[in-house]
Order: C-alpha cells, then sequence, then structure tokens
C-alpha cells in the first residue's frame, strides 16, 4: 500500500520529466523544484489548512503549467539545440534558483498538511489502517496517466507531441508551430510535476532540499521505465516505490542502494528502459 | 605562454604569504577544486564523455583516507597510494560499463554508480558513520599546516596539468579525440574506442582520487555529501564556466567559482540563487567559459605540437 | 581469384529488406562501381563489406578469408580501406596529424600515453608522403575544421591510404563536388589505381563518370542486383535503360 502510494506519486513526478525528454530532448534537473513549487503553491494558497485542499489544488497546478510555459520561453528555447551540458547546467541553475527564492517566499521550515476532505477515515486492508488518502492519490495518479494517454492517442494535439519527439523537420515542413508545441510539452510536463508535489503534500511533508532528492528519484523512474515512454514511466513508478517500501522493511539501510542498482542493471542491459523503444537502426 | 605561465607560477607560489588565514583556506579549496577540475576535464574535453560520476571517485579516495585513518590509525600521507587505488578501481568499474553508452545514457549510468556509492556511505552507520560522517582528522605534519597543504595542493595541480598536457599530445590523446571528433571514421582506420575510453575514464577518475584526498586532509573529515551528485555537479560548473576547451579552464573556473563562493556568503545566505543567477547569464550569454571574455577571438583547440 | 567476393548477402531492418541475395566479386586491381538509386543498397551493402552491419544472410570473403564477421576497427588489418561519403575527418586535429593517426592505428601503436605524437618520426614521414601524393602540403598544418569540401574529400582520401589498403572503398566521392573538383578526383582515382595499385569499389550518382570511369559496374535497385557487367553491356541493358540511364540523360 505504502510503496502503490508513493509509486503514484513518482509517477506524476517522473512522467513529465519522461514527456519533456521524449519531445524536446532535455534532461530537465529542475525538475524535483517545479515538484516542490507545485506543493508550496498549494500550501500557500491553503494556509496549511486541508479544509481547502480540494478548492484550491486546481489553482496550484495551474500556476505550475504557467511557470512551466514561462520558463520554456525565457529560457529553454534558447538551448535547445545546444550540446547537452548547457542544457544540464541551465536547469540545474533553475534548481538552484527556486530553491532559494522557495525559501525566500516560504521559509525553510517543514511543510505539511493535514488529509483532504473526504479521506480523514483510515481504511483498513487485512486488518492493517492505512490512510484512505492512499487510494486517493493512486485514483488521482490513474486518473491522470489515462487522461494524457487519451491525450497522446487520442487527439490530433497529442499525436503532433508524439510525432515531434520523432522527427521535428517534419512537423515544421507540415507547417506545425513547433515551438509552441514545445511550449505547450515543457508546460504540460511541469504542471503534471506540480500537480505530483501538490497532491502528494498531505502524504509527505515538503521542504528545502526535496528537489534535490525528487530529481534523483525521477531520474531512476524514467531510466528503468524508458524515457518518453507513459506506461515505462508507470511501470517503473510502480517498480521504485514498491523496491522502497519493500526494502524499507526487510533492509532499511540498504534500500536506497537497490533503487540505485535496479536502474543501473537497466541501464546496462537495456538502455532505452524496460518499455522504451530501443533506438532506430543506422542506415 | 611560456611567459605566462612562469608569471603565474611565481604568483601562485608567494601568495599564501600575504594572506590571512581565511583567504588561505578559500586558497587551498580553489586549488582541490582546481585539481579536481582539470582531471574531470581530462575525460569530457578529449572524450566528449559527460560523466556524472566523478563524485565517487574524489569521494571513494576521500573515505579511503579518512576511513584508513580513523580506524587503522594510518598515518595520514601513507594513505595516499591506496586512496588513489581506491579512486581508479571505482572508475575501472564505471568506466567498464558506462563507456559502452552514448550521450545521456552514459551521463545517468555514471550518476547511478556514483549514487549507488553515496546511499551506502549515507546509510552504513556501522562503518561509514552514516551521514554523521567521520570526523576529527587531523593530518599531521605538512599536511596539517595550512601553507603545507596549500602547497602540496599546488604541486598536485602542476602535476595533474603535466600528466594531463602529456596525455593531450600522446598517440592515445589524439586517438581518444578522434573517437569523439568521428567515431565512424576511428573505426575505418583501425581504432576500438572502448580500452581506450576506459582508459581515460580510469586516469581522470585517479586524478580525481588525488583531489578526494586533499579535500579530507582540508576538511579534517568526510561526508557523503563527497559523494552525492551535487559534488559532480559542482565541478562540471567550474570545468564550464572556466571554459573547457582551454587548458587551464578548468583550474581557472574553480578559482573563479570558489572566490565568488566566499565573497557571496560573506553578504548573503543565498549562494545557491547567486550561482543560480551566474549560471544562468553564462549558459546563455558567455557559454565557451569566462576565459573568452578576456579573449578578443574565439579559439579553438590547436595542438601546439604541430606549430 | 577476385580480390572481394561478396556472396548471397541479406540484410533486413525491421522488416525493411535493404539487401537482398546480393552477389558481387571484385578483381584485384579494378575499379568496380556500384550505381542505384538513393536507398537501393548501396551505402548498406558498404556497411556491411565494413562490418558495422551484421549479416542476415550470405558470406563476404577478402583474398580468400571469411570476414563476414569482423568487427569493423579489424577491417583495416585485412586491408579495407573506406572513404566517407560525408567527409569530416576529425577537425581537431590538423592534416598532419590526422594522416600520421592513421598511420600509428595501422601498426597499433596508439596506445602510447606518453610520447607525443609527431615524435614518432616514422609516421610522421610516412603520413607527409601522402599528404604530398594527394597535393595537400601546402593545407598540412591547418585544422581540418577550417578545410573546404573538396579538400576535405582528399584528406578523408589521405587518411585511408594511409592504413596501405589493397581494397579502398569510396562512397561517393564526386558528392558535393564543383566541376572542376570533379574533373580533378576523376584523375586522381585513375591514379590511385594506376601508380598505387589499389583496387577501388565505389559508389557514385554521376552515371557519366561511372561510365568512364569503372571497369565494371553493378547497379542496385531496392536491395536487389538489376544488372552487372561491363560499361558497354550496362549501357545497352533494357531495364536500367529504362530505369535510370533514360531519366538521366
Amino acid at each position: 500500500m505504502t510503496g502503490l502510494a508513493s509509486a503514484a506519486s513518482l509517477f506524476l513526478l517522473a512522467v513529465g520529466l519522461s514527456l519533456i525528454f521524449g519531445a524536446l530532448g532535455i534532461v530537465n534537473f529542475a525538475h524535483g523544484s517545479f515538484f516542490a513549487l507545485g506543493a508550496y503553491f498549494l500550501f500557500a494558497l491553503t494556509r496549511g489548512d486541508a479544509a481547502g485542499f480540494w478548492h484550491y489544488l486546481p489553482v496550484a497546478v495551474a500556476a505550475s503549467l504557467v511557470v512551466g510555459a514561462v520558463v520554456e520561453r525565457v529560457f529553454m528555447r534558447r538551448v535547445l539545440n545546444r550540446a547537452e551540458h548547457y542544457q544540464i547546467l541551465l536547469t540545474y541553475a533553475l534548481l538552484l534558483i527556486i530553491e532559494d527564492v522557495s525559501k525566500i517566499c516560504f521559509g525553510a521550515d517543514y511543510k505539511s498538511i493535514g488529509m483532504p476532505k473526504g479521506f480523514e477515515m483510515p481504511v483498513f486492508v487485512l486488518g492493517i489502517p492505512f490512510p484512505s488518502y492512499y487510494l486517493g492519490l493512486v485514483g488521482l495518479a490513474a486518473a491522470a496517466a489515462l487522461l494524457l494517454w487519451l491525450f497522446l492517442h487520442r487527439t490530433r494535439y497529442g499525436t503532433l507531441v508524439r510525432a515531434v519527439a520523432q522527427d521535428r523537420e517534419m512537423l515544421e515542413a507540415l507547417g506545425v508551430n513547433v515551438p509552441l508545441l514545445f511550449t505547450v510539452i515543457f508546460a504540460l510536463g511541469i504542471g503534471l510535476a506540480g500537480f505530483g508535489g501538490a497532491v502528494s503534500l498531505p502524504l509527505q511533508s515538503i521542504s528545502t532540499g526535496v528537489a534535490v532528492d525528487a530529481v534523483i528519484s525521477a531520474f531512476i523512474v524514467v531510466v528503468v521505465g524508458g524515457l518518453g515512454s507513459i506506461w515505462g514511466t508507470l511501470l517503473g513508478a510502480i517498480l521504485i516505490g514498491e523496491i522502497q517500501a519493500f526494502g524499507a522493511l526487510v533492509l532499511p539501510e540498504f534500500s536506497i542502494a537497490f533503487t540505485y542498482v535496479l536502474m543501473a542493471a537497466v541501464l546496462l542491459f537495456r538502455p532505452w528502459g524496460l518499455l522504451g523503444r530501443p533506438p532506430a537502426v543506422r542506415t | 605562454m611560456r611567459t605566462k605561465l612562469a608569471v603565474a607560477a611565481v604568483v601562485l607560489a608567494v601568495f599564501p604569504w600575504f594572506l590571512h588565514d581565511y583567504g588561505l583556506q578559500v586558497a587551498i579549496q580553489a586549488l582541490v577544486l582546481g585539481v579536481f577540475a582539470m582531471s574531470f576535464n581530462l575525460l569530457f574535453r578529449n572524450t566528449g564523455l559527460l560523466s556524472f560520476g566523478h563524485a565517487a571517485c574524489f569521494g571513494a579516495a576521500g573515505y579511503t583516507t579518512a576511513l584508513l585513518v580513523s580506524k587503522l590509525r594510518w598515518s595520514f600521507a601513507a594513505t595516499l597510494p591506496l586512496a588513489l587505488v581506491a579512486a581508479a578501481l571505482v572508475a575501472l568499474v564505471i568506466g567498464f560499463f558506462s563507456v559502452r553508452l552514448t550521450k545521456i545514457y552514459f551521463t545517468m549510468l555514471t550518476l547511478a554508480f556514483s549514487q549507488m556509492l553515496w546511499a551506502v556511505a549515507h546509510k552504513w552507520y556501522g562503518f561509514t558513520g552514516g551521514d554523521n560522517g567521520i570526523t576529527g582528522l587531523l593530518p599531521p605534519g605538512l599536511l596539517g599546516n595550512p601553507k603545507g597543504l596549500y602547497y602540496a595542493s599546488l604541486v598536485a595541480l602542476v602535476l595533474v596539468s603535466g600528466i594531463i598536457y602529456i596525455v593531450r599530445r600522446s598517440p592515445a590523446g589524439y586517438t581518444l579525440r578522434a573517437v569523439r571528433d568521428n567515431p565512424a571514421r576511428a573505426e575505418a582506420i583501425g581504432i576500438s574506442a572502448f580500452e581506450y575510453m576506459v582508459a581515460a575514464f580510469v586516469l581522470s577518475g585517479t586524478l580525481s582520487g588525488l583531489a578526494g584526498f586533499l579535500h579530507v586532509a582540508w576538511q579534517h573529515s568526510a561526508f557523503p555529501d563527497l559523494l552525492y551528485w551535487t559534488t559532480s555537479a559542482e565541478v562540471i560548473i567550474a570545468v564550464i564556466l572556466g571554459g573547457s576547451a582551454e587548458f587551464f579552464g578548468p583550474a581557472i573556473g574553480a578559482v573563479v567559482l570558489v572566490v565568488l563562493e566566499a565573497v557571496v556568503r560573506s553578504h548573503t545566505q543565498y549562494w545557491p540563487l547567486a550561482l543560480g543567477m551566474v549560471l544562468l547569464a553564462m549558459v546563455l550569454f558567455f557559454p565557451s567559459g569566462v576565459i573568452s571574455l578576456f579573449q578578443r577571438r574565439q579559439r579553438e583547440e590547436v595542438p601546439r605540437a604541430a606549430a | 581469384m577476385p580480390l572481394l567476393e561478396v556472396r548471397r548477402v541479406s540484410k533486413s531492418f525491421e522488416g525493411f529488406q535493404a539487401l537482398s541475395d546480393v552477389s558481387l566479386a571484385v578483381e584485384e586491381g579494378s575499379l568496380y562501381a556500384l550505381m542505384g538509386p538513393n536507398g537501393a543498397g548501396k551505402t548498406t551493402l558498404f556497411n556491411v563489406i565494413t562490418g558495422r552491419y551484421t549479416l542476415d544472410a550470405g558470406r563476404v570473403l577478402f583474398a580468400n578469408q571469411d570476414i563476414s564477421h569482423t568487427p569493423t576497427h579489424r577491417i583495416i588489418h585485412y586491408g579495407i580501406g573506406v572513404s566517407f561519403q560525408r567527409a569530416i575527418p576529425f577537425p581537431s586535429m590538423t592534416v598532419l596529424e590526422n594522416v600520421a593517426l592513421a598511420v600509428l592505428a595501422l601498426d597499433r601503436k596508439t596506445r602510447n600515453f606518453a610520447h607525443p605524437l609527431l615524435s614518432y618520426a616514422d609516421a610522421a614521414e610516412r603520413a607527409e608522403e601522402i599528404i604530398s601524393w594527394v597535393g595537400l602540403d601546402d593545407l598540412k598544418r591547418q585544422l581540418t575544421a577550417a578545410l573546404p569540401q573538396g579538400d576535405l574529400k582528399r584528406v578523408d582520401i589521405a587518411i585511408a591510404l594511409a592504413s596501405k589498403p589493397r581494397l579502398l572503398l569510396l562512397d561517393e566521392p564526386l558528392a558535393g563536388l564543383s566541376r572542376a573538383e570533379r574533373a580533378q578526383m576523376v584523375g586522381f582515382i585513375r591514379e590511385l589505381l594506376r601508380s598505387l595499385g589499389t583496387t577501388l569499389l565505389f559508389t557514385e550518382h554521376d552515371t557519366e563518370a561511372v561510365l568512364q570511369l569503372a571497369g565494371r559496374i553493378m547497379v542496385l535497385h531496392r536491395g536487389s542486383v538489376l544488372a552487372e557487367g561491363t560499361p558497354n553491356e550496362i549501357r545497352s541493358h533494357p531495364q536500367v535503360q529504362e530505369a535510370f540511364l533514360g531519366r538521366e540523360a
């Protein structure tokens, strides 16, 4: 149960990273920061009172979307065609800046929030009490995954998002506004991270330093599942969530190490991830 | 070039006598990061491989020294050979598995390996002290004296620079750049890239271990942070800040980074914010590093041997 | 006995049949050309010979040795050199360093991490010879990054020659060259065979140049052999005329 709930949170965190990498080819080191930012937004809006959770959740997500769009327009666009170490450096710079700015705006102390309305009572699974919000979080993540899938595979714009990852020149030749598409994708990825951060707030308190750890977890999930694949990200999130939960029971000292071992093993044997697509053969 | 180097050597040699204690500490930190950055760039510049795992080599050497001194009561300086061996072994394992992968996959795999080591150091309280680290390591003699440590670090920097200079001009150095420039062409003239890349990774990692050793001597302690990915990020920042295409770019980047940090921290607690701003400005406005600010023309690598 | 023999080779990529049942034999001391439109399988065949691609079926023999499964970096030691279609040698090095490195690579002397590249006097000397042979004496201290395409092709061929190949594979040696450069390159290719005795297998789009130069020609179409023979046979081959010559003329 705990594993599934953290998997849900990991999925929301990682899927945007995967989406952005798939389409823009950028590895976003600031992704964890946007996750944290989503949580901070929600906390600030509700002033830490769980009563406003559902009310302000859409506002926090909208704010994340806007931040994502602005960041893409102002910064990302300028490094799209540059060497990858510039992209990494730029997103790392954003990580540092967001970290300190949120410290200034929201303070450095731990922030948490009570269980949202409708999920105050625990549920019993095999006689053991669990917060019922675990189920809520899993439901939210599943809904997000489904909506994202429908968007990517059942709408025209979603088809463009998938196509831009394959062949950008082709889309440009077809007259598609690729820069706008990139903005939309980046904003969507950041919005998902913000959503993930916000809905995870009742279960994990947030403070400075979370972003640095979160982005590494997101990398692991995405690498394990396959860069650019939604279902891969979902599988990766479930694997990592469960490994961490069970590892914590069996060998608490090394549960983190397990996840890195899994990541390294996947990279060694299937560098494109469990459900990713192997790179096209050079012709 | 020769005169410039000679002037720099003289300035660096007499420098400590004009510094107060705090300044000397900053200078040592800059030199240590300089050694690390030069070592990192040996791999990055010659192979194009962006490692996010150099913290593993840096930290492995640091922890080896710290553990030998604290558990087995070795004398500080005597741990250096084993510290370098530890760094080399870690580099061999990471390099052996990682250099087969390209681009971002290489970066991610090196990251995964170094995070594995970090996770162990961070949680294994019984052996490494976990996140309490290993403290109270006071190196005796030369390394314990700030001026002595300064000169030791300076010697290390000169040594590492000399090795890099020699490697760059050697057939193996050219081979590495050939693979970086045009892997298909390199294969067609009979070069198998793998062993050269592993060798470069091991050399780069071992020299990074020298920096790790010096770092522990300077800090009198070892913490899991040595192995954390942000340490790898810091060295990358120093290299790019100074300019990876310039021979001494990484060392200069290290000095700029460390001095900047010391100055900013004396005024505000928001050093990360300032660093973030500097990085943004750098990526967007002067991508070839600070050295390029002082040069009229953009210089591509011109091997001196041919001139 | 032919120097290079390709026997019934097939290769497909994810269901796309790039080569099907292709055989060819190149005699020592000849100029052999591969023709066909883009996607006909010429470059794929090159990549199969050099070991860049693995074979689905068939064999590749060189001087009677089976090299079907030899990795690319070992091919040169059998005596097969390559010059690429888009000639980008090693841009961070000078012309001399490019060629000297290839000389050392052939002699397996690149493992050294300590001595300067150009202190290998034999290698440097041989590199200089090759560079003057291809007529790039004036440019030998220039970084290749700064050279125009015509010179780059020659640098690339010089690199290939440094490996003393018995057979040289040239992928579209005339592509991207000006009219004057083309004429020069055609003369140069003839000279390769005449004075160095290098056997040549090349691909080319320029039909006229191929008919002039080659001793034998193979025409590939969608991965299969459409025709094979002397220039005269190819010229009069009905299907070839229909498919290519008619359109190009």
